[in-house]
């Protein structure tokens, strides 16, 4: 059990008197309401989504897949990524490459945005650069869970 | 017998045998890449080089024979550091490209390296790699990656020796030798996926297997094959359901992604047959039934498991009742467990019947993977396909089902037809493979006049469609057992997956309805094992326990040794 003490409230004169106290408060509110209409350079509140502080570029964005100098996939399927995963959210399928130097690709590449924890560990695993969180775009919010699964067109688009 | 030490142990053994061998029974595993316990020494490889006392060079050890009173060391820091260089030069035009690779982390390439590898490369430029050919087709089956050889000779040496067909050698020199067919013409034959096996590295890949899963995302499960009689010992690599599987959107659980052979010196040595290897696909087919069914005026419709035992129990009892025991019969199947046989038998003799006629699958037609000219049911080979295609013809006639079932030989059908049989139990669907026409037509009439016809099997058929209840039974993955081999060896098979849908492992159905004639009750294959061995002779005496992992010979008279095959001294090793 918590020791509770109990202590008498005693209020000054003023408070008792209630009114002074009262215009006392309206005084402070006041000054700041001219304050901040003259001088609007010194707010504090930032006007998101108008207007963003900025952000370390050493943050872990939303994930994008890198391409080769034909616009393909560099992503090999090699599931070195879902295997480091964590969260269990990185899904893909891998398919023949017409290239047999190359000879694997993605067919599917799915990754659930709503499981991720950004943790970063999908592109320390990837051993071809093909994957990274570089995108300075965060995670995408939606309605339903559904939708915050991301496919392979739309992390290469970036 | 020779006596030599290896790194201070002192061995014993028979003359002849190699410093390899002998290290491996003193439980040392000295690396190896062209080194296979089942085929001919190539020593080409030389990662085997160990020091033996009183010889200034090192000596490969695969083939060096033992001398009384011999000292070898394997570890000694010269040859740490002669591997290293012998494993930079295996690798100089490796493309180490392991995350593509799908023998990545079952590679020997891989592991050795991390063991006794680890050198600090002379090659700085990759890009000074000689540049072979990748992804060359050989045949249906088999992908070859020239790059990825590391030209152990493993596969040339397979094919001249165990399937004798000559197909693979080396071709052109020096840094440009590579492992290929003449003319890039397809491998044939029915064991071409143990190639697979046998490459230490990814040179040689299934195309059934690759790209389908990472190998560390499934865990091996022993069992037994089940497409012939010889019983090859085998390895199922699942996805087990449950627990911490990860990644299952695209590689589903509770599923079987492949079957690799596991080493039994007596009966499969290291090989099983591609037919074998492709018989998981039986298990993830459409059509497999995954409900009890019930003949209804509109055909057969879904119901529920209570309602099928409590049917047929109290039918059977009826028409036992009404025409006598006699009247009830019960079919054995050769596809099914000891097990499953001796619970119908059991059931059966509780009823006052003695069950005699089993049925045997004949296969018609091909099978995926087979290369013939006859039909699989006919087929046999002098390695390791049997002509019996059934996984438990001895078992099934240990436990007391002696005569086969044919059209007119067992009775069976003439008895049917002349209304003496009223009431059939199936276990599996012996009319499926008799595809004259005219022969089982006439079949399918004479069990019309059932008035009771159950059928308990894990597919579709024309019989089931004709049955009075269906029962969903599972195939050889989903369940647990013994099968009797050709030899007559009782070996083990485990459940590897959860039963597809409302499937009931075979022995689950068959011993409620033992409990329902007040036969007992048994709660595991274990405990139907226990009764079995304790009642039928040619049993007596195993357990699972005996059984282990090598299986007991019927009669009992001894527990093989793994040692006792000719070429079984690379026991525990991994190829």
């Amino acid at each position: 059990m918590a020791i509770v003490v109990q202590r008498k409230e005693r209020l000054s004169l003023a408070e008792r008197l209630y009114i002074p106290i009262l215009l006392g408060g309206l005084v402070v509110t006041t000054r700041r309401f001219f304050r901040n209409l003259f001088h609007p350079e010194n707010l504090v509140t930032v006007q998101y989504p108008e207007e963003r502080r900025p952000i370390s570029p050493q943050l872990r964005f939303r994930h994008r897949l890198t391409k080769r100098e034909d616009g393909t996939p560099r992503c090999v399927a090699c599931m070195c990524c879902p295997t480091a995963c964590p969260a269990n959210c990185i899904h893909i399928e891998p398919q023949e490459h017409s290239d047999p130097t190359i000879e694997k690709r993605p067919a599917r590449f799915e990754i659930d945005l709503s499981r991720c924890v950004f943790c970063g560990l999908c592109v320390e695993a990837c051993p071809c650069d093909a994957i990274r969180m570089d995108t300075g775009k965060l995670g995408s919010p939606s309605y339903q869970l559904k939708n915050m699964v991301v496919d392979i067109d739309f992390l290469l688009k970036g | 017998m020779m006596t030599l030490t290896i790194d201070g142990k002192k061995v014993e053994v028979p003359e002849g045998t190699k410093v390899i061998e002998a290290a491996q029974k003193a439980g040392i595993t000295i690396p190896r890449f062209c080194y296979h316990p089942a085929l001919s020494i190539a020593g080409v490889c030389r990662l085997c080089t160990v020091a033996i006392e009183g010889q200034k060079k090192g000596a490969i050890s695969c083939n060096t024979p033992v001398a009384e009173g011999m000292v070898v060391y394997t570890n000694t820091p010269e040859i740490q550091e002669t591997r290293k260089g012998i494993y930079e030069l295996h690798m100089a035009n490796h493309p180490i490209d392991c995350p593509v690779c799908d023998q990545s982390g079952e590679c020997v390439l891989q592991n050795y390296y991390m063991q006794v590898g680890r050198y600090k490369s002379a090659f700085k430029n990759t890009a000074e790699k000689v540049q072979k050919r990748k992804v060359v087709h050989l045949g249906e089956k088999i992908v070859l990656d020239t790059e990825r050889c590391i030209l152990c000779d493993r596969c040339v040496r397979f094919c001249n020796e165990i399937t004798k067909n000559y197909e693979l050698n080396r071709f052109n020199r020096g840094n440009h030798t590579e492992i290929g067919t003449f003319e890039n013409r397809p491998l044939t034959g029915n064991y071409q996926e143990n190639l697979v096996d046998v490459c230490p590295v990814g040179a040689l890949l299934s195309k059934d297997f690759r790209f389908k899963v990472r190998v560390w995302w499934v865990e091996p499960v022993d069992s037994i094959c089940n497409q012939c009689s010889r019983g090859c010992n085998i390895q199922l690599h699942v996805r087990k359901k449950g627990g911490q599987v990860q990644n299952t959107v695209f590689h589903p659980t509770n599923e079987v992604y492949r079957i690799k052979p596991r080493l039994h010196a007596d009966v499969n040595s290291y090989w099983i047959c591609d037919v074998g290897r492709y018989s998981y696909k039986q298990i993830h087919t459409e059509s497999r039934l995954s409900q009890p069914l019930k003949k209804g005026p509109r055909g057969l419709q879904a119901k529920g498991w209570a309602d099928a035992f409590e049917d047929i129990a109290s039918r059977m009892r009826g028409i036992a009742q009404k025409s006598g025991p006699s009247s009830v019969a019960a079919l054995g199947s050769a596809q099914h467990t000891n097990e499953e046989n001796y619970l119908l038998w059991r059931w059966m003799k509780k009823m006052g019947t003695s069950p005699t006629v089993y049925h045997r699958a004949v296969p018609k037609g091909g099978r995926p993977g087979f290369h013939g000219d006859v039909d699989w049911g006919e087929f046999e080979d002098n390695l390791l396909i049997q002509k019996d295609k059934n996984p438990n013809t001895r078992g099934v006639q240990a436990v007391g089902f002696h005569k086969e079932f044919t059209l007119d030989g067992a009775g069976l059908l003439p008895a049917i037809e002349r209304g003496e049989i009223k009431a059939l139990y199936c276990l599996g669907d012996p009319l499926r493979d008799l595809q004259n026409k005219e022969t089982f037509l006439s079949a399918l009439s004479a069990m019309e006049r059932l008035e009771l016809l159950v059928v308990q099997d894990a597919y579709p058929s024309d019989l089931a469609s004709r049955a009075t209840w269906v029962l969903p039974g599972v195939t050889f993955a989903e369940k647990e057992g013994t099968f009797t081999n050709f030899q007559g060896r009782v070996q083990r098979i485990r459940k590897a997956i959860e039963p597809l849908g409302e499937a009931k492992a075979d022995w689950e159905i068959l011993s409620e309805f033992v409990k329902r004639f007040e036969g007992g009750e048994f709660s595991s294959a274990e405990g139907i094992f226990e009764a079995l061995a304790q009642e039928i002779p040619a049993f007596h005496g195993m357990t699972y326990e005996m059984i282990g992992s090598k299986g007991v010979m019927l009669p009992l008279t001894q527990t093989l040794s793994p040692q006792s095959g000719e070429r079984a001294k690379g026991e525990g090793f991994n190829p």
